[in-house]
C-alpha cells in the first residue's frame, strides 16, 4: 500500500517545464486577426449596399406603378374622347 | 427589303400622324384645356397597366394593340364664339394628304363634326375627329389600324363624366417636340 502510495506521489511531483517550453508554446497559437474590423467595416458598407440597391429598385418600382396608373388614365381619358365624339358623330347624323 | 418595309411603314404611319400643336395657341383662350399626347411606348406602357380581368378594360387593350398613337385636344371656352372654324384649317389641310379621306360631315346648328379616315376597310390604318360646338372644340387624331365598332362601344364605359372636362380629367401632358 505504501508502494502504491510513493508512485502515485512520484508520479503526480510538481516538476518545472522544460526550457523554452513557454516560448514553444506561445509560437503555436495563432496570431490574433488583426482584420477583424476591417472585416466588420466592409459587411457594414456591403449591408449598407444591399439596401441602398433594395431601396432603389422599390423605389423605382413604385414610380414606375405611379407613372403606369398616369398613363393608363391618359390612355382611358383619350379613349372615351374618342368614342364619345364618335357618339356624338352618329347621334347628330341620327338627328339630320 | 426589311428595311425598305421598315420605312414605307414609318413613312405610312407619318402621313396618319396629324400635327395638332398648332392648336394649342387656342389654350390660352379656353377656360380649360386637356393635351393628351401618346406615341407608342406610352401606349404600350399604358395598356400594360389595363386589367385583362375588367371587360372594359380588356377591350381598351384589344383596341390599342397595334396603334401607334392617339393625340387629343380638347378646349372649352367661357363664350362662344372664342374660336373660329378657321382655327382648324390648319389640321383640315393636313387631312387633305393622300390616304384620308372625309366620312362625314354633319352641322346641326352649332354643333359640327367631321370624321377622317386614312385607308379603307380592313386597312383602316387611321381616324380623326374635328368636333365642335359653341363652346367646345375637340380634334382627335387615331394613328394605327383601328376598329370603329369596338372604339364606339366603350362610350360612357370608363365613368368619364360626359362632360369630360367636368373633373376626372388626367393632367394635361407636355405637347410633342416638334423634331418629333
Amino acid at each position: 500500500m505504501n508502494d502504491l502510495h510513493e508512485e502515485l506521489r512520484e508520479a503526480l511531483r510538481r516538476r518545472n517545464p522544460p526550457d523554452g517550453f513557454v516560448d514553444r508554446v506561445m509560437a503555436r497559437i495563432p496570431a490574433k486577426p488583426k482584420r477583424q474590423v476591417w472585416n466588420r467595416q466592409w459587411l457594414a458598407i456591403a449591408a449598407a449596399g444591399c439596401v441602398a440597391v433594395v431601396g432603389s429598385g422599390v423605389w423605382e418600382q413604385h414610380r414606375r406603378q405611379v407613372e403606369g396608373q398616369k398613363a393608363k388614365q391618359e390612355l382611358i381619358y383619350a379613349l372615351t374622347v374618342a368614342s364619345e365624339s364618335l357618339q356624338t358623330t352618329k347621334h347628330v347624323l341620327t338627328k339630320e | 427589303m426589311k428595311w425598305i418595309m421598315a420605312g414605307l411603314l414609318a413613312a405610312t404611319a407619318a402621313g396618319q400622324q396629324l400635327d395638332l400643336s398648332i392648336l394649342d395657341k387656342l389654350a390660352s383662350k379656353a377656360k380649360s384645356s386637356v393635351n393628351v399626347t401618346l406615341d407608342e411606348d406610352k401606349l404600350r406602357f399604358a395598356s400594360g397597366f389595363l386589367s385583362e380581368g375588367d371587360q372594359n378594360q380588356a377591350v381598351a387593350k384589344n383596341l390599342v394593340s397595334g396603334l401607334k398613337a392617339i393625340n387629343v385636344r380638347v378646349f372649352e371656352f367661357d363664350t362662344a364664339g372664342q374660336f373660329a372654324p378657321s382655327d382648324v384649317d390648319a389640321i383640315r389641310k393636313q387631312l387633305q394628304s393622300p390616304g384620308w379621306s372625309k366620312i362625314v360631315d354633319v352641322k346641326d346648328g352649332a354643333e359640327t363634326a367631321e370624321v377622317y379616315m386614312f385607308g379603307k376597310g380592313k386597312d383602316l390604318g387611321g381616324l380623326a375627329i374635328i368636333a365642335g360646338e359653341q363652346k367646345e372644340l375637340t380634334v382627335v387624331n387615331i394613328v394605327g389600324p383601328i376598329d370603329l365598332k369596338s372604339l364606339g362601344s366603350l362610350a360612357g364605359k370608363f365613368g368619364v363624366p360626359k362632360n369630360i372636362l367636368g373633373g376626372a380629367v388626367p393632367k394635361p401632358a407636355a405637347p410633342p417636340k416638334k423634331d418629333d
